[in-house]
Parts: structure tokens; sequence; C-alpha cells
């Protein structure tokens, strides 16, 4: 039974089980929540389910996470593929950059119009 | 001279601006005119593609190709343009701040040859336009801006799962080595690459049902930097999507697809814009129409039509510039876009140069994109794909409807203000002006090189 | 990209043009653009004489805009947008034919399109688009909506222009693609029948629309459509005395219709009316200009003895000689009603009682009105008199298209071996007839009483007041639609056809904007559904 627990497809299946929920539970908050915030996290918790699903389907059992240190001097076999993680990095930094940005947006635009419902923004839009 | 200086100098331009807080204005033309420079040196030595760190399946690759080069040239002219045209304005320097990081974004964009880097400069093009957005900071610029972030949040998510699928499944993130394996992938995931990739850029290509957010956000970007998005941002996006396109080798029906969404996509914006009461929400819908026009174009796989797209591409940046920055001169006198504003100005000067704006993008001759529409339908003539000949042309008369009800509207109102344009807008105008009528006159020279790149573009990403 | 041949029919065709922009550049205009003029000048070269379809279609698209400009100085903006949309619709459809053109011969320039490998389907489809611009540019129902507001609204000299030569250039196109390009053995023979019933039914109805109009340039726009009608018929019938008879018509019309719009544009120069309710009265004020108008209408009636008669005499020849019983009498009678409005013209501005008591208070007419006017009234009379002098150049043009020439017999001689005429003859008869006329008249002018002032008549004992509109002709062609067919023509117009097209596309529009107004949320629904959609389409 722990056997099985310990192998890598199953593993992968569950990243890919619980990313993909992740995914749902944030996708429905993107398109159910009125408020402004919630909406942006929900944004970032989808990106988070991305970011879980590669790095985990990239996880292999056995394999050392890829870094040069304690005396390994390069990458090798023992180690996971290195490219994802480097990418997800990278790809986490954007995402704050980006969830910051947007967050300053939404502050200010309370500041300006006292309203932070999705719903109730109607500055734009067809003139009559 | 390393390919890396496209994206370097504009980006350290913008960080080192604590030191010229003040000239950066200057500052910013100096970049472009530097940018010209290395356009021209590298000219004579395309195609060319530079390595960085790693080795071939996962190294960092710029490609500079005769396709490629088309569109950094087109940029860094736009940028030029834009930075020249604004030097007036002292008060400010944040618009410069992210102009520049926009510049090195998009050049990057279009340089890059891997996925991944796609991906990165995908998002920093991205975030200079959200900043660019909201830089009014009014109620109205940051209700655009959140918009743009929510819809563009979503484009960089399926961008990413898009990306993921393929490393997941190849190992490689250059577009040379995915494009020689992709069809060895399962059907399933190919066609779900496809749709991933289809949707994170068909949100920023701005096609058909993606596109519903554009309007709102023209209308609330600042004019001059809407003319940015409508001239360069969204073809920067187009042609990375179709390089990537192109360097997959999809089937036909895919291609077809994209035909049809395009066409779509053209006839709906323009059918949209017969009775807005927004001139700057016309233009928008008027970009999206022409958006259609290219991807229909560029979808084609044929060199006519896709050297036809390229030039209309061109063309349309050229009127865009045009009719954005007259617009923007209108909506300070009048302090309004709506059509009643802009029939109310009197200046002949600027007529004249909606006009011939107007005239250009609805492919009326002796302009410029006279010959891009030409160029494009002869190439569906010779595929014998007569029905989108006919469907483009009944498309544009109802374009040609709502452009002629501005003029009219402007000839036959009551003025309120008279408009004098300063003495530098009116030379930059000017010369836009020219350049399309030359261009309309003696477009042999770019149609050549044109029908270079576009073979190049369809051919997709190989190493030299 | 341009490449120019010089051709008889160019020459013909740029040869009037050149006559009315000359003489019309002595005609004092407010309105006077010559970046736009110029542009025009250019545009019209540029079509008549190209060799190849994209610099003909160039040509074309210039000249639609330019005009588009010229008239956007005085017409009113509904006005504006009836004429660009017909007029780029039209040029769009050449545009299309010659894309389909280039699609099937591979080439643009005239000499090398060759149809005989070509589908009869792809002829055919090519055809209606071709007839579809012509029809645009000269007028044609129902595509005519567009003209008579633009003609009557634009400036008065661009209105000569419109009329005496734009509307012409559909003719050339007409000639030069179905005459010389695709040629007659490619060419439906049911679809030139339908052309031919379009054109004269398209002259009847103008006609009576004409006859009801209040307003001169109104007037003289139907009559231009209808004019151009006949043209158009005489040309579906594709022979070589039809093309004459067309040529012969286009240059007529040309300059009858230069003499009456400027004619017209004299007396709202100096009097500021437009209506025939308005006007009347200006017989003795304004001899010259009478003389001159009559000189117009009898030509545009088709009398004898003016040139006006040469060419409907040969369009009758032309339709006799090919058996075309029905058109004949519908062109008959078409022609038969322009009587009346021919006459409407005569008497709502020069006779009658003046509606308009300041009358006597209108400046002269300056003499630079006069310039088209006696060019326009010279070559009319010179070609009632020897209506042969023009026949060597037309076989010229005939056989520069592959016709055969038609019977030259001398200056004085027109028609074919199946009818002919002796215009010296004619207007000898003539000008006896009318001088007798006029001595009996000159004789009894001594009788006459003249009133005192325009108030000065009186019916049935009963003093008419001031605003009691006292021309006798006022009203006057309201009684026709008591006649059921002529008021079924008149109460119906193309307006309410185009009038639905344009709701349709606006509704439309109105559907497809609240689209581009979805919140970020709904936008992001759209995009999710979008992508579960095609999923599993894929998936399929």
């Amino acid at each position: 039974m722990l056997e099985t627990l310990n192998q890598t497809t199953f593993l992968h299946t569950v990243v890919a089980i619980g990313s993909f929920t992740i995914f749902t539970i944030g996708l429905v908050g993107v398109l159910s929540k009125k408020n402004l915030f919630k909406i942006f996290l929900s944004l970032s918790i989808v990106e988070s389910s991305l970011f879980l699903f590669f790095i985990g389907s990239h996880f292999e059992v056995g394999k050392a996470a890829p870094i040069v240190a304690d005396g390994i001097k390069l990458f090798d076999g023992h180690m996971v593929d290195p490219v994802p993680q480097a990418m997800i990095l990278t790809t986490i930094v954007i995402g704050v950059a980006v969830l910051a940005l947007s967050l300053t947006f939404v502050v200010n635009y309370y500041r300006l119009s006292g309203n932070i419902d999705i719903d109730k923004m109607d500055e734009l839009g067809e003139v009559q | 001279m390393s390919l890396v200086y496209f994206i370097a100098i504009p980006i350290l331009a913008s960080f080192l601006t604590p030191f010229y807080k003040n000239y950066l204005r200057f500052v910013s033309v100096l970049v472009n005119i530097l940018l010209a420079g290395f356009a021209a040196f590298f000219y004579s030595r395309l195609p060319l593609n530079e390595f960085i760190s790693l080795d071939s399946p996962l190294s960092i690759i710029f490609i500079l190709d005769y396709v490629s080069f088309f569109f950094v040239s087109l940029f860094i002219g736009v940028m030029l343009f834009f930075s020249l045209y604004s030097i007036k304005e002292k008060n400010n320097t944040a618009v410069f701040v992210v102009t520049n990081i926009f510049t090195s974004g998009a050049l990057g964009l279009i340089l890059s040859a891997d996925i991944f880097n796609i991906y990165i400069f995908f998002e920093i093009a991205s975030i200079s336009a959200y900043i660019l957005t909201g830089l009014n900071r009014d109620k109205v610029a940051y209700s655009g801006a959140i918009k743009y972030m929510i819809v563009g949040a979503v484009a960089s998510i399926f961008l990413l799962l898009g990306i993921m699928l393929m490393y997941l499944n190849l190992g490689y993130l250059t577009l040379s080595s995915i494009g020689a394996g992709f069809h060895t992938m399962d059907k399933g995931i190919q066609y779900l690459v496809l749709l991933s990739l289809f949707i994170g850029f068909g949100i920023k290509t701005e096609i058909l049902p993606l596109n519903f957010w554009v309007a709102d956000i023209y209308q609330a970007t600042p004019t001059k930097i809407a003319a940015l998005f409508s001239a360069v941002l969204s073809k920067a996006y187009l042609f990375v999507f179709f390089h990537i396109l192109y360097t997959l080798k999809v089937d036909a029906p895919a291609l077809l697809f994209l035909t049809a969404i395009g066409l779509l996509s053209f006839a709906v914006a323009e059918l949209s814009a017969l009775r807005s009461k927004d001139v700057k929400r016309i233009f928008a819908y008027s970009t999206l129409g022409q958006l259609g026009v290219l991807f229909l174009a560029l979808s084609s796989a044929n060199v006519v039509v896709v050297s036809g797209a390229l030039f209309l591409i061109l063309v349309h940046s050229i009127s865009k510039l045009m009719l954005f920055f007259s617009l923007d001169l209108v909506e300070k006198k009048m302090h309004s876009t709506r059509v009643e504003a802009f029939a109310g100005f009197r200046s002949a000067f600027l007529f004249t140069i909606f006009a011939i704006g107007f005239l250009s993008l609805l492919g009326i001759p002796p302009f410029a994109g006279f010959i891009a529409k030409l160029t494009i339908l002869k190439g569906f003539a010779s595929m014998g794909a007569y029905g989108i000949v006919g469907a483009i042309l009944a498309i544009s008369l109802v374009e040609a409807t709502y452009f002629f009800r501005l003029l009219s509207a402007n000839q036959r109102s009551k003025k309120t203000a008279e408009i004098k344009v300063p003495l530098l807008q009116k030379i930059m105008l000017s010369l836009l002006a020219l350049a399309i009528l030359y261009l309309g006159l003696f477009p042999q020279g770019l149609l050549d090189f044109c029908t270079d790149a576009a073979q190049t573009l369809i051919q997709g990403v190989i190493h030299v | 990209m341009f490449n120019f041949e010089i051709t008889a029919l160019g020459n013909m065709f740029f040869g009037l043009t050149v006559l009315v922009f000359v003489s019309l550049f002595f005609v004092p205009n407010k309105h006077r653009s010559v970046t736009l003029y110029s542009l025009l000048f250019a545009s019209l070269a540029c079509i008549f004489y190209a060799s190849d379809l994209i610099t003909l279609f160039i040509g074309w698209e210039i000249m639609g805009w330019s005009s588009y400009f010229l008239i956007a100085k005085t017409a009113d903006k509904q006005t504006l947008q009836k004429y660009i949309v017909f007029n780029i619709g039209g040029a769009f459809t050449l545009l299309g034919a010659i894309i389909l053109i280039y699609g099937a011969c591979g080439s643009f320039v005239y000499s090398e399109l060759d149809f005989s490998a070509v589908p009869s389907g792809q002829v055919t489809a090519i055809t209606i688009l071709l007839l579809l611009t012509l029809f645009v540019k000269s007028g044609i129902m129902p595509f005519h909506y567009w003209v008579v507001d633009s003609y009557s609204q634009s400036n008065d000299l661009f209105s000569a222009v419109l009329s005496a030569i734009i509307s012409k250039t559909g003719v050339f196109a007409f000639i030069l693609i179905f005459f010389q390009i695709i040629t007659v053995q490619y060419l439906q023979t049911p679809i030139l029948e339908v052309v031919a019933w379009l054109g004269v039914l398209t002259s009847i109805i103008a006609t009576f629309k004409a006859i009801n109009e209040d307003e001169a340039k109104r007037l003289l726009a139907y009559s231009s459509i209808a004019q151009v009608g006949y043209i158009v018929t005489i040309l579906s019938i594709m022979g070589s005395l039809s093309l004459e008879a067309a040529l012969y018509h286009t240059v007529i019309h040309t300059f009858v219709k230069l003499l009456l719009f400027i004619n017209v544009a004299a007396i709202i120069y100096v009097s500021k009316q437009h209506r025939f309710s308005t006007l009347g009265g200006l017989l003795y004020k304004y001899p010259l200009n009478f003389i001159l108008l009559v000189v117009g209408i009898i030509s545009l009636a088709g009398m004898p003895p003016l040139g006006g008669f040469s060419s409907k005499f040969l369009i009758y020849t032309a339709l006799l000689e090919e058996h075309k019983g029905l058109l004949l009498a519908a062109v008959l009678f078409s022609s038969a009603s322009a009587f009346l409005y021919c006459y409407k013209l005569v008497y709502g501005i020069y006779l009658g009682q003046p509606t308009n008591p300041k009358t006597e208070a209108y400046p002269r007419i300056p003499l630079r009105f006069y310039v088209p006017q006696i060019l326009g009234a010279v070559i009319l009379i010179t070609l009632g008199t020897i209506p042969g002098v023009i026949v060597p150049m037309f076989n010229g043009i005939l056989g520069s298209v592959g016709f055969e020439p038609v019977l030259y017999r001398g200056v004085f001689v027109l028609g074919s071996d199946f009818a002919s005429f002796n215009g010296g003859v004619v207007i000898g008869a003539f000008g006896l007839i009318f001088v007798l006329i006029l001595l009996f008249f000159v004789r009894l002018k001594n009788r006459s009483v003249k009133p005192k002032d325009r108030l000065d008549i009186s019916y049935c004992g009963e003093v008419p007041r001031a605003d009691v509109n006292l021309h006798y002709g006022y009203g006057m062609g309201r009684e026709l639609s008591r006649i059921g067919l002529i008021k079924m023509i008149l109460s119906r117009s193309s307006h309410a056809l185009w009038q639905r097209v344009s709701t349709l596309f606006g509704d439309l529009s109105g559907i497809t904007q609240k689209l581009y107004t979805l919140s970020a949320q709904n936008m992001g629904l759209v995009i999710f559904a979008f992508f579960t959609i095609l999923l599993y389409m894929g998936v399929k």
C-alpha cells in the first residue's frame, strides 16, 4: 500500500487531480466573486495551480532537488530536471509583480470611486 | 554586437531614470535612435541568431530573420516617432519610463525564439501596457486598467498552460526543436497545446470572441498611448503567434479555422463601429477590424497574401498613429472624443490628415492601404478563394460608411473651436501622411522586402 | 503601376472633359478648390487613358473621393453619406470584378485579357459585378438613390460636372469593358436583355419623377438619369449602329446638360431661388438666357432640328434595325413624356406671371455664365446642321474596338442604309417655318396689352391677393398623378428600400456593440466558454 503511494505515477496523478481542483476553485472565484480583491486573488490561485502542476509533474521519486550545493558541482541524473524549477521561479516573480500592480490599481480605484464591486464599474462603455 | 542590446538598452534607460529625471524624454529619443542604428547595422547581416548560455534545446535564443527584422524596425520606428512627437512634454516622465520598458518587452517578444522567453517578454510587454492604460490616474483609467489586467491575467494563464504542456511532452523550449518534434506528440495534446496558445495569444491579438474588452481599454487609455497599442503592441503578439504557428506546421483545417475567425472578427468589429458615438471607440473597432483582416491574411499560408498582410501591418501602423495623434489634438481642444466634439473642430490640416488616414485604411488609391489590400486580394484570387475576396470588399464598405460619416459630420456641422496645430506636430503628422502617399505610389521596394519576410514567416523558425 | 495608352475612345471622352472643364473655368463660383478640381481632372484622364484595370480603378476611386470632397462643401450629411456609400460600393464591386478577372486571366492589362478559357459562370459573375459599378455611376434604378440629391445639392458648377462628365464615366467603362475587353461572344444574352430593360425603365420612371419635380436642379438630375438610361439601353444592343448612337447621345447629352445646368445656375445666381414655384416671368429680363435654354431643351427632348434629334434618330434607327419593337415603344414613350419636363423648365422660369415681386431688382447675369452655354449651344446647333461631321471620329472608335464602321455620306447626312436624314435640309425647313411664325408674332406684338404690375390680372371678377401664387404653371404636373400607372411610379421610391437596409445594419450594429461593453468578469466567462467549446469540438 505504502509502496503504491510512493510511486511516481501515483504522485503525478495526485498532483494532477489536486492542481485541477485548485484550478477549478480559482476559476469559480474569478467568475463568481464580485469583490475586485477576491477576483485578483482567485487569478493568483489559478496561476498557483499551474505552478504546482508543472513542478509536481517533474517530480520523480528518489531524485534530489536541483540545487548545486554541498559538494555537488553539476546537474546529473540524481536530480530532477532543473528547467521547470527555474521557469516556475521566474514565473512566480512575474506573478507577484502582476498581483502587486493589480492590487495597486484596485486600491487607487477604490480611493477615487469608493467602489470595489466589479458589477458597479460603469465608467466605460458606449456613450449614449 | 549583440541582439541583447535591443532589449537591454531601453530597459536600462528606464531604470537609470533618477540620474536624468528631467531629461528622460531626450534620452528616450537617443535610445530609439541608437536602436535604429543597430537595426541598420544588422540589416546587411540578415538572417542571424544568437545563443545565450546553454546549448540548443534549452538555450535562450534570439533570432533576427527577415520577418522579425521587419517587426523590429517597425517597432523602433514607431517608438522613435512617438518619443520625438512628445519631446516637448516636460512633465510626463512616467510615460517615457514605461514606454521604454514597453519597447524592450515588445522587442524581446519579437526576437525571442524560445517559448519561455516569449512568455517572459509577453508579460513584460503586458505589464507595461497595463501601467500605460492607468497613466491618467483617474477613475476611468483605473477601471480600464483593472479590466485589462483581469483579461490579461487569463491570457497569460492560457499561454503558460500551452508552454508547460509543450515542455512536459517534449522537454524542449527552443522553437525550432519544438517545431521538429511537435508532430510526434499525441494528437490530443497537440490540439490542447494549440488551443491554449490560440486562447492566450487570441486575447492579446484581439480576435473575435476574445476581444470584447478592447474598445473599453482604448477608451480608458490616453489617446496617444492607444495609438501605440493599436499600431504596434497587438501586432507584436500577432507576429509571435504566427511565428510559432508556422514553426509548429499546423495542418490546413486549423489554419482554415483561423481564417474564418479572422473574417468573423473583421465583420463584427466593423459592424459595431457603425453606431458608435465615440471616435476613440470607433478607432478601436477599426483596429479590431484590421486585426481581423491581418489574422485572416496571415493564416492563409500563401506568400503573396502574407506579404500583403505585412505591408498592411506597416500601413495600418502609420495610419493609426496619424489618426490617434490627431485625435489627441482634437481631444485636448474639445475635451471630449465624442462624435459631436469631432464634428465641431475647424482645422483644414487635421481634416486632411484624418481624410488621408481614413482613405488609406479603407484601401482607396492612391494611398498605401490600397497596395496592401490589392496584394492580399490578388493572393486570395490566385488561391481561388473568391468568397473571401467578396467578404473583405463587402465589409470594407461598412467601414467606409462610418469613416465617411465622421468626415461628413465634420464638414457640415457648426464649428465651435479652431484648432491650431503646433509646428512640431504639424511636421510629424505631415511626414506620416507623405509616407502613406509615397508607399502608395512607389510600393515596389517595400513589397519585395515583404515577400522575403513572408517566405521566412511561412517557413517557420529554423536555425542558420 | 500607372500604365497609359492613347485610344480613340479615350480621346473622345477626354476631349469632352477638357471642353467642359475649360468652359466651366469661366463660371464664377465661390466654392472653387483648385486642388480638388485638378485631382478630379487627373483622375478622369487616368480613367480614359488607362491601359490596365488597376490604373482604371485608381482613377475611378480618386474620382469618387475627390467628388465627395467637392460635394461636401454644400450638401447635407445624409446626401454625402448616400453619395459615398453608393460610390465606394460601386468602386468595390469594380475591384471585385478586377480581382476576378485577374484570377481568371492572370493579368490586369487590357490587351492580355483573354476570356476564351474562362468558365462562363465566372464571366457572368464578372459581368454582373461590372454592371453594378456602372449602374451606380450612371444612376440606373435602383442605384440612382444617391444621384438626385448629390446633383441638386452640390454647388452649381459641380452639378454640371457631375451630370456632364462623371455620369459618362459609367458609359465609358461600359464601352471599354463590354465592347473591347470581354467582347460580346462571352456575354450572356439574358443579362443584356435585363440591362436594356433596366435602362429604359429607369428613363421612364425618372422622366415622370422629373415632371413632378419643383426644384430646377432636381429636375435636371432626374433628366440626367433618364438620358443615361437611354444610353445604357442602346449600348446593351451591342451593335455597330447602336454603339454609334450611344456615342452620339453621349456627346449630345454632355453639352445639353452643361448648357442647362449652367443656365439654371445663372438664374439661381441672380435670383437665389431654386424652385419653379418661386420663379417665373423672367423672359424679358434675361432673353439671351432664355434663348440658350430653348436650344438646350429642344436638344434634350430630341426634337428636330438641333443636335438632340440626330442622336435620338440614331437610337430609334438602331432599335428598329435590331427589331426591338417593344424597347423602341418604351423609349418613344419616355422620350415623348420628356417634353413635359422640358417645357416646365421654360414656363417655370421664364413665362407666366412672376411669383416673386422682387423680380425687377434681380441683377444682370454675369457674362462669364454664357461661356459654357454658348459653347454648348454652338455645338448643338452645329450637330443639328451637319450631323455627319463627327461620324468619322465614331468610325475610328468603332474600328478600334473591332466593329464595322457605319455609313458616312458627307457632313450633312446621318444614318444608315436603313434610314437617314439630311441635317441641312431639316434645319433649313425648320428655320423657314420659325422665321415665318416669328414674323407673325412680331406683327401681333403691337396689339398686345402690357399689365401694369404683376397683380394686374383679374379672373372671375376677383382681384388676386399678393400672396397668391400667380404663376399659371404653379402645381402643374400634379394632375398627372391621377393616372394610375404614373401615380404608382410617383408614389414609390427606392428610399424605403435603402432606408430599411440602413436600419437593418444599424440594429445589427446596436446588437454587436453590446458585446464590446462586457464586464471583465463576463469576458472571462466568454473566454472559458470558448475554450471549453473548442475543447469539446476537438475531442469529438
